[in-house]
């Protein structure tokens, strides 16, 4: 008896302390993803926020109420991933090209919604839904061969209250019952919260409670969610380590998903010609002073592909940005195996990257002649 | 209430308080009234419903027990199958049915259309369905004498540890069980202890983070996967549902436990099976008894004369002359055993998948058998794809996303690349192997080397301590069990 009460001691003590130093630290996983020498940025102007990445109901309201007060017509759309709000070694009174963009246009509204690790799916939602709330008649879509990996509806595209407003016609392209169903699935189990309303009954009445009663008390308990993010981090780490990836290990095209991610862009272009919306599509920037981590022939493929799709569409036009960052203005990221070594950052790069960005861009929207 | 929520574990904490609190002859009221309060939680309209059912088969088998002449006792017996089924009928198969007409009609333009009824499926119905049935046939079939005091009966349907998703229960298993007064003992709270941390383990740690890549694989446009992307969901899909409801039966079986009540284990190690009728003794085993004892064998026409010829699991043939045909009653049996788990015919499917593999088994020549560990080694590499590729009809949402998925592995062109995320494939590997070290590092006992048992020791304090770090970080109700739709 003694010997098992002593063992269950041991195991409760040592659990405890173990659980206590991995939650000790704060960590903010989408910090850790972008590195140390990388900051998100979201502009925002007279206080109005002009680029989003959380589709917070209160944040749209404020928007939408500052393109009204505004007094412009229309907006143009910038979407993106994280090269749109990430500045590599970032100063003091920096911001990305939406700003200076945003300033430019003296004619339409320029406001931004980009997303970390998105994809074509969530520029298709993130269009259609802010089409009628900010009255879009422009859009500008950068198309990484990342994103095209990527799958899967972000949390972002589920805010209660007003998640059925993101649901797309199901006529536009056989993909969006695709789109739609996952929507809706994800809906039934909202991943938002900790707590999820399995049972709208006792019980979620009573987990809530607590929760709350547990987090309010309990400091560890209140870090789970950071100490959950921490694990899984750890785990990405150790795999990469094991398996020796880094950022210049080759991305392989994922041919289900890269499909997906193309037929939601027709989607796009179809539904731009349905609501005569000029499209402005870009190859974005990519470091080239070392090997890119692609399959070249998978990637000049990919271009091909974007080529052959803007055929027969109306409103559309397309640009190759992919060499106009010089090399010294990228950066370099934490490693992504947890190792000493830094690694070359192929996605972000510093606030001159955003200068000439933001050049190309204009040129490409032909604001210098409306200025 | 959701095991895998904090709700739940200081509900048993108070009720396993209470329980070793009270005199031995109010333990049973207080965990009859609990379990009342257990499945309030989810809804209380339907508390009633499964009183109800309750005391159809308490009265009735009372009854039949009194009676003397074969049929009246037949008709009682009649009786309580046709109330019992009809509740199971009426709330999970109506609109099954329903729909089956209106198709039916569609295809042969028949010109009428019956109307369609969503209700809502009672919380483990089919469990307590099950339960009080064979309680009534064993009264019947004079196995069993039926329990006089309500309470204990209820609790014996009841019982909250396994009252919406098994272990399914024989009365004369749980009988004696409830009815044993015993003391409290540390180990009783140790040993339960332990079933509910793996359990949880096994359930926030490691089903609800594969259930994410599960539902977006099977989410997805079937055109576009490889032989090995379907491969690697069915693998997937099986481990998932392996740790969801083994890791239910390691919590149902250990909050029982706490109380001193044996359970009857429901889950061994069933990917290491190396036939399919070695699978279903290891896999659902209380089920799978079941449905021998309740449905093959009375379809098969064998008639069971004593308790002892019941059986522990499995479903080994009994042919006697008047026995009708083993092949019919096997399919029909399972079939009837797929629609049992869902009303779709992808179930039906998968009952049907299963009883054509048993059904090929049994050619295999005896003579084989002397060759125990190759015919074993060479049987698991047989039956552990059949058996996880038998999960895609359970996981998919149509007979035609089924027959689509398993037409891609007779593509051999598709067996050299993949469309999903290199992750996927690194994660079932893994699992896999976790799950077969795991099972085999089980039949090996360390207390028969030097040091043994100093091993065993420092490796189950590791193994608690890791569990006991994952569960409290990654408890969360984000998902229910997969069994408690069934």
């Amino acid at each position: 008896m003694t010997s098992k009460l002593l063992k269950l001691t041991i195991v409760s003590l040592l659990s405890f302390t173990l659980i206590n130093k991995y939650s000790n630290k704060i960590f903010d996983a989408e910090n850790f993803a972008l590195g140390n020498a990388t900051s998100s940025h979201f502009a925002t102007h007279n206080n109005f926020p002009i680029h989003l990445n959380k589709l917070i109901v209160s944040d749209i309201d404020r928007a939408v109420e500052g393109w009204k007060i505004s007094g412009k017509d229309y907006t143009t759309l910038v979407l993106g991933n994280s090269q749109t709000h990430s500045i590599n070694q970032f100063k003091k009174g920096q911001n990305t090209f939406i700003q200076s963009l945003h300033l430019k246009d003296t004619i339409s509204y320029v406001f931004c919604h980009s997303i970390q690790n998105a994809n074509i799916q969530h520029f298709l939602l993130s269009l259609t839904f802010l089409k009628h709330k900010l009255n879009v008649k422009k859009v500008v879509v950068p198309l990484f061969f990342d994103d095209f990996r990527e799958d899967g509806i972000r949390d972002i595209f589920y805010p209660s209250a007003i998640e059925d407003q993101f649901l797309i016609d199901n006529s536009l392209h056989p993909v969006i019952s695709e789109i739609n169903s996952e929507l809706k699935s994800y809906w039934k189990v909202s991943n938002t919260d900790d707590i999820k309303d399995t049972y709208v009954s006792s019980q979620s009445k009573t987990e809530n409670y607590l929760d709350s009663l547990l987090s309010n008390n309990f400091k560890l308990w209140s870090l789970r969610s950071n100490t959950r993010t921490r694990i899984l981090t750890d785990l990405y780490q150790l795999r990469n380590y094991i398996f020796n990836i880094n950022a210049q290990t080759i991305r392989n095209k994922i041919p289900f998903r890269y499909m997906k991610n193309l037929n939601a862009l027709e989607s796009i272009l179809i539904f731009c010609d349905q609501q005569n919306i000029a499209i402005y599509l870009y190859i974005p920037p990519i470091r080239s002073d070392v090997p890119i981590p692609y399959d070249i022939s998978e990637y000049e493929e990919f271009k091909s592909d974007i080529s052959s799709i803007l055929e027969g569409h109306n409103n559309v036009s397309f640009s190759n940005f992919e060499h106009i960052v010089p090399s010294q203005y990228w950066g370099m990221k934490a490693p992504t195996d947890g190792g000493p070594d830094l690694e070359y950052d192929f996605m972000h790069f510093r606030y001159e990257g955003h200068q000439i960005l933001d050049s190309a861009i204009t040129q490409l929207l032909k604001l210098n002649n409306a200025l | 209430m959701l095991f895998n929520s904090i709700t739940f574990l200081v509900f048993l904490s108070l009720v396993t308080t209470l329980f070793w609190c009270l005199k031995p002859k109010s333990r049973i009221l207080l965990l009859f009234t609990s379990s009342i309060v257990f499945y309030g939680f989810w809804r209380w309209d339907f508390v009633l419903l499964m009183l109800f059912s309750t005391c159809i088969d308490y009265f009735i088998s009372l009854k039949i027990h009194n009676e003397e002449k074969n049929k009246p006792r037949f008709i009682l017996l009649l009786v309580s199958l046709v109330l019992n089924l009809s509740l199971l009928v009426v709330f999970k198969y109506l609109l099954f049915i329903s729909y089956n007409i209106n198709s039916f009609s569609q295809l042969l333009d028949l010109g009428f259309k019956v109307n369609t009824i969503h209700l809502i499926l009672p919380l483990g119905i089919s469990f307590y369905t099950f339960q009080t049935i064979s309680y009534t046939i064993d009264v019947y079939r004079k196995h069993l004498i039926p329990e006089k005091n309500f309470f204990k009966y209820g609790t014996f349907v009841t019982f909250f540890p396994q009252l919406v998703a098994g272990p399914i229960l024989r009365a004369g298993e749980v009988m004696s069980e409830l009815s044993h007064t015993r003391k409290f003992n540390l180990d009783f709270i140790i040993s339960g202890g332990k079933r509910i941390l793996t359990g949880l383990f096994l359930k926030v740690v490691l089903a609800d983070n594969i259930a994410p890549i599960v539902d977006a694989g099977f989410l997805n446009q079937v055109s576009e996967y490889t032989a090995i992307d379907v491969l690697v969901l069915a693998y997937l899909f099986g481990f998932q549902i392996y740790f969801d409801f083994a890791g239910y039966s390691h919590i149902a079986i250990g909050c029982a436990k706490i109380m001193g009540i044996h359970f009857p284990e429901n889950f061994n190690f069933p990917y290491l099976a190396y036939s399919f009728k070695n699978f279903w003794k290891r896999w659902h085993i209380s089920l799978s008894s079941w449905i021998r004892d309740y449905l093959y064998l009375p379809i098969l026409g064998v008639k069971i004369k004593n308790r002892e010829s019941l059986s522990k699991g499995g479903l080994a043939v009994v042919v006697n002359k008047d026995s009708r045909s083993p092949t019919l009653a096997l399919f029909l049996t399972w079939a009837i055993m797929g629609l049992w788990h869902g009303a779709n015919w992808t179930f039906a499917f998968w009952g049907i998948y299963h009883a054509f593999f048993i059904f090929i088994e049994r050619f295999i020549p005896k003579k084989f058998n002397q060759f125990k560990f190759i015919n074993k080694f060479t049987g698991w590499l047989i039956v552990l794809p059949i058996t996880m590729l038998s999960w895609i009809p359970f996981r998919a949402e149509s007979l035609h996303q089924t027959f689509s998925m398993f037409m891609k592995l007779f593509n051999l062109n598709l067996y050299f690349s993949y469309s999903l995320r290199e992750n996927d494939l690194l994660i079932t590997a893994i699992l896999f192997l976790a799950v077969i070290i795991s099972g085999l590092l089980s039949k090996v006992d360390l207390n028969s080397f030097k040091y043994g048992n100093y091993f065993l020791s420092l490796f189950n304090m590791v193994k608690y301590v890791i569990m006991l770090c994952l569960v409290f970080v990654f408890l969360r109700p984000i998902t229910q069990f997969i069994y408690f739709q069934f």
